[in-house]
Parts: structure tokens; C-alpha cells; sequence
């Protein structure tokens, strides 16, 4: 009895102590960030303070302290809206006749701000709206559920633009994410039309995940072939194994009594 | 020889004339040995041998007594020697100084000589050494900074933390290529059981740096630091008492044998404010005559190159590491561009380390 007694206490202080690194580190991190902006001299809105902010909001969002009450994650998310900003600054420099191939860091970084942007909020509604009995998301995240995926499928779509065509490339992994968040939503919604027995909504759920499904599936393994990285063939693997994980196949049947079009 | 007359001649006038020249001649005689006699008296004064010349002027007066009265020129001298006597600096002060004087000015003349033909000998040593050694590192490229001193007074060895960041392959922030990291935040369902987490470089290729994320590595990999750790173990015993000072003196004569050269001093404090937690402070500067460097734009001149890192005390960080590291990174750069804003340079050193335990982090 009072070894497990001590052994808890134990397990207890050493999970502490690795909050308390934790802690440390990002603190360090947000102050290493902090000085690298107080001494670059540019003006409020560059590119390289936007940088920072992608950095400083990456950090932010990572962080698995959950004693704030959404206030890191608040601040994650202004930092990547105020980093975003780089695609429109490379779209009106495109505009005034800057070469796309000079805008390529400034259009890829303000795309994965876009992109953790929207993967933060759908991380907020699946933490918030998920029953912490069952596991399973309320009804209530549904409707933001289908907002957060109308923006990936708006990202998805800004990503094809023919602006971007010189850079496209540079912009696949970006793509993929985004579409593996779509995925991703697309199937929480499957789960609560389910659940709810909302049937036709189910239904043309169903077919979309079927689309979203084979479109990431072709993504990826066009990425991996034009990616030069010897890890990117994991990255494929990884992606695929999960995907079969939130949304198997099996789980995209049409609701009995009707068929797929 | 008679005369018919028989009479002797008459030779009173030709002795009398033989006796005066043989006077003559003595007193002559007698006239030089005086003189060589004051000579020496003179010579004695002068030195200051006070002793021997009383002698000598005892010596004088007693030959000036026994000199035959036929000796005119002699006592001449003689008297009016005598009589000088009164005119000469007899004090022993004088003769102190005269004497001393002279030695030592003679023993400063011949010390400052040899000083002066040591510092010629060493100095041009030294120029050859410089010449050869710089000629070697133009054929490598490479500059060598002799780290001089690490100060350490709250003696947290942390002189080992600072050498290590001064070397590319010690350095964090130097050590691999920086890769411009994409970052993606992992959506959910994709990140494994746990949920959450963030890809790096998701399908590998990485994207063009911004400017502030690039280095000059050519540059930097010019440069690189060596303790000068022969007189850190100078330690002089002499009947078991550590003899204090020595280490000092080396140290001052090798600065004087690196005079110009490329050297760097360091220090280690800890910065207490009032109002905020204690930080750990690492400064270096580097310092080098304008002939040891060459840069790749604009011309040759002296440089003095002062960085200042701190990080503040934590519990499970390495604070004077972490400091070291950015200290030690924003010198290369310095030293890589030194026209380069310091500001910005401590910009990009904080962004640097911040990628580098952001991926720790995450």
C-alpha cells in the first residue's frame, strides 16, 4: 500500500517536472522570438516580422499546456492571421509585375499560416465539442465542422490558382495537408451524421469523403514522386495509414436502402 | 794636454757648464715625475678615489720637500700644484656621486642597451613569426583567434560552455545547414493516437530561406577560435609556495608576442535586476590588427568586435549554455560581416536558437 503510494507520488512529481521543462523551453523559445523582433528595425508590417509570427504562433500551438483556457491558443491563431498576410503582400507585388519565382517564401509561408489557422480552429472544436464520456463529437460541431472544411476547400482553391502556377511545386505539401484536414472533417461529420441519423446529409457526406479520399490518396503519391527527400515516402505511408484510421473504407457505405450515384 | 808652460788649463767654466746642464736635466726629470704624478691625483679625484689621492697628494708634498734647490722648474710646478690643492673638491659627497655616478650610468647605458637590442631581437622575431603565420593562413583561408581569457567569477565552469559554442561543430546554431523549416500543424486524426503535433518539412523539399534565416558560411567557416590554454596551467613553486604574479607576466608577455594578432577575451556574469530573475551574461570580444584580416569587400582595417547574449536562470535550462551559444554565433557572424547591423545580427542569432529548441519542443 505505501509502496504504490510512494510510486504515485513519484510518477506525479516526475510528470511535473516534465511539465515544468516544458514550460521552460517554450518560454525560452517566445523570448528568443521576442528579441528577434525588438531588433529588426522594419517596419510594422514585413515580411520577416511575419515570419516571426508564423514561428512564434507554431510555438504557441504546439504547446500542450491547457491551463490557459484557450488563451495561447487565441494568440496562436492572431499570430497566424497576422503571418497570412504575406499572400496578399506577394499578390500585389505579383500585381506590380514582380517575378512569382522572388515571391515563392513569402506565398509558401503565408500559406501554411492560412492552413494552421484553419487546423487551429478545427483542433479548437473537436477539444470543445467532443464528449469526454463517449469521445464522440456533439451535434453541436457539426455546423463549425462544416465551416472549417468550406475553408480548406476555399485554401484548396487559392492553392490552384493560376498565380501560383510557376510555384506549384513548392506548394504540394501545403495542399496536402489541406487536404488531409478536409478529410479529416469530412469524417467527423460522417460520425455525427451517423450518429444523429442524418440521413441525407450522410449520404452526400459519404460520396464526398469518397472523392476527398482517392483525391488525397493521388496527392500524395505525386508529392512523394516529386519530392527529392528520402523521408517523403514515409510521410505518403503515414498519411495513407492514417487516413485509413479516422475514415476506413468500410465506413463510407451508403446508408442502407440507398445507393451511391 | 799640458801647455808648454807647463800650467794646467783652466776647466772651472766647462764643469760649471757640465754641472748645470746635469741639473737642468734632473730638474726636467723632476718636473715629469710630478707631473705624472699630479696625473694620477687628478685621475683618482675625478673617480672619486678619495683615498688614493691623499696619498698621492702626500706624496707630492714630501717630494716637493726632498726636490735640491737647483730643481726651479720643479718646485715651480710643485708650488703652484700644492697650492691648487685648496681649489680642488676634496668633499666625499662628490666623490660619492663622481664615482657611483659614473658606474651606474655606465651600468644603465649598457642595461638599456642590451634592453634595446633584446626588444630589437624579439620584435623582429615576432615580425617573422606573424609573417609565416599569416602567410599560412591565407594559403588555408583561415583565421585563428586565440582565446586569451574566459573570466568566470561566480565559477559556474562555464568556460568549458563558451569554447564549445566557439567551435561550428560545439555550436547548435551552427553545427547542421539551417534548413528553412515549413511548419504544419498537424490536423486532426493525422497526428496518431495523441492527436496534435506539427510536420516538419512535410515531403522534405525545403522552401527559399527569408533574409534573415540565411548565413555566410563561407565566411563564418573562415574563422576559428583556439584557448590559449599553455598559460592557464603556469604554475610556479618555489620551496612549496605557488610564486603569484608568474601567470600574470606570461600572460602579459604572450599578449605582447600576439600584439595584433587575432585574439578573443571573454566573461561570464550573472545579471541580477531588482525587478526580474537573474540572467546569465556571456560577452566576448575580439580584437585584431587590420594586417591578420582580410575581407571580402571593402579595405583592410583594425577591428574590435564586442557581442553580449544573456538568458535568464531557469530551473531545467542551461542558461550560460544557451547564452554561450548565441554570444559565440553572433561573433562569428560579426567577424563574417562586419559591416553587418549588430542589431540585426542578435536578431537572427535569437531566431536561430529559437528554431533549434522550437524543434526540440515540438
Amino acid at each position: 500500500m505505501e509502496n504504490s503510494s510512494s510510486e504515485t507520488t513519484r510518477v506525479r512529481e516526475v510528470e511535473g517536472e516534465f511539465i515544468q521543462r516544458r514550460q521552460e523551453l517554450l518560454n525560452t523559445i517566445l523570448r528568443n522570438f521576442e528579441v528577434t523582433r525588438l531588433n529588426l528595425h522594419y517596419p510594422q508590417f514585413s515580411p520577416e516580422l511575419s515570419l516571426i509570427s508564423f514561428y512564434e504562433a507554431t510555438a504557441l500551438s504546439g504547446s500542450d499546456d491547457h491551463t490557459t483556457d484557450g488563451k495561447r491558443e487565441l494568440e496562436a491563431l492572431r499570430r497566424f492571421e497576422a503571418a497570412s498576410k504575406l499572400v496578399e503582400f506577394a499578390d500585389a507585388l505579383y500585381a506590380q509585375g514582380v517575378e512569382s519565382s522572388s515571391l515563392r517564401e513569402y506565398w509558401i509561408v503565408g500559406f501554411h499560416a492560412r492552413y494552421n489557422a484553419v487546423v487551429l480552429r478545427h483542433r479548437q472544436v473537436v477539444a470543445r465539442k467532443t464528449d469526454l464520456q463517449n469521445e464522440r463529437l456533439n451535434l453541436d460541431a457539426y455546423k463549425d465542422l462544416r465551416e472549417i472544411t468550406n475553408n480548406y476547400e476555399t485554401l484548396d482553391a487559392q492553392l490552384s490558382s493560376s498565380n501560383l502556377a510557376e510555384i506549384a511545386s513548392d506548394l504540394l505539401s501545403v495542399k496536402a495537408a489541406v487536404l488531409c484536414g478536409r478529410l479529416s472533417c469530412l469524417c467527423s461529420q460522417l460520425a455525427i451524421a451517423q450518429e444523429q441519423q442524418m440521413r441525407n446529409e450522410e449520404t452526400e457526406l459519404v460520396r464526398v469523403i469518397d472523392e476527398a479520399r482517392q483525391s488525397l490518396v493521388k496527392h500524395v503519391d505525386f508529392a512523394d514522386q516529386a519530392s527529392t527527400d528520402s523521408g517523403s515516402k514515409l510521410h505518403a505511408s503515414a498519411i495513407k495509414a492514417s487516413m485509413e484510421h479516422i475514415c476506413p473504407a468500410k465506413m463510407n457505405r451508403p446508408p442502407e436502402g440507398q445507393t451511391r450515384s | 794636454m799640458e801647455d808648454s808652460s807647463g800650467e794646467l788649463p783652466d776647466l772651472t767654466a766647462p764643469s760649471h757648464h757640465c754641472i748645470d746642464m746635469a741639473e737642468d736635466g734632473e730638474d726636467e726629470v723632476n718636473h715629469e715625475n710630478l707631473k705624472s704624478l699630479v696625473g694620477s691625483l687628478e685621475l683618482y679625484l675625478h673617480n672619486g678615489d678619495l683615498d688614493r689621492a691623499k696619498v698621492l697628494h702626500e706624496e707630492l708634498r714630501k717630494r716637493y720637500a726632498d726636490l735640491p734647490a737647483y730643481s726651479l722648474s720643479a718646485r715651480k710646478y710643485a708650488t703652484e700644484e700644492l697650492a691648487n690643492s685648496s681649489s680642488r673638491n676634496w668633499s666625499t659627497g662628490w666623490a660619492w656621486v663622481r664615482s657611483r655616478a659614473w658606474l651606474l650610468l655606465t651600468q644603465i647605458f649598457l642595461a638599456l642597451g642590451g634592453i634595446l637590442w633584446l626588444y630589437l631581437l624579439l620584435k623582429m622575431y615576432r615580425g617573422v613569426r606573424n609573417f609565416l603565420r599569416r602567410g599560412r593562413y591565407s594559403r588555408k583561408n583561415k583565421i585563428r583567434w586565440f582565446v586569451q581569457s574566459i573570466k568566470d567569477e561566480a565559477r559556474q565552469a562555464g568556460a568549458g560552455a563558451v569554447m564549445d559554442a566557439l567551435s561550428i561543430e560545439g555550436n547548435a546554431l551552427l553545427r547542421n545547414l539551417f534548413s528553412p523549416p515549413a511548419l504544419l500543424l498537424v490536423p486532426p486524426g493525422f497526428g496518431g493516437p495523441q492527436g496534435g503535433g506539427v510536420w516538419w518539412d512535410l515531403f522534405g523539399d525545403p522552401r527559399p530561406p527569408f533574409e534573415i534565416e540565411s548565413l555566410p558560411r563561407d565566411q563564418i567557416e573562415r574563422h576559428e577560435f583556439v584557448l590559449d590554454e599553455a598559460l592557464e596551467e603556469i604554475k610556479v613553486k618555489i620551496a612549496g609556495q605557488e610564486v603569484s604574479g608568474i601567470v600574470g607576466l606570461a600572460k602579459n608577455v604572450s599578449r605582447w608576442f600576439n600584439q595584433g594578432t587575432p585574439t578573443v577575451q571573454g566573461a561570464i556574469l550573472k545579471v541580477s535586476p531588482k525587478s526580474a530573475h537573474p540572467s546569465w551574461a556571456v560577452r566576448l570580444t575580439a580584437s585584431s590588427g587590420r594586417r591578420w584580416l582580410t575581407w571580402s569587400a571593402g579595405p583592410r582595417r583594425n577591428l574590435t568586435a564586442s557581442v553580449y547574449s544573456s538568458t535568464e536562470e531557469q530551473e531545467f535550462i542551461d542558461a550560460i549554455g544557451l547564452a554561450a551559444q548565441r554570444a559565440a554565433f553572433k561573433l562569428f557572424y560579426r567577424l563574417a560581416e562586419p559591416n553587418k547591423d549588430p542589431d540585426e545580427i542578435t536578431a537572427v542569432a535569437a531566431l536561430h536558437q529559437g528554431i533549434v529548441l522550437l524543434r526540440r519542443y515540438l
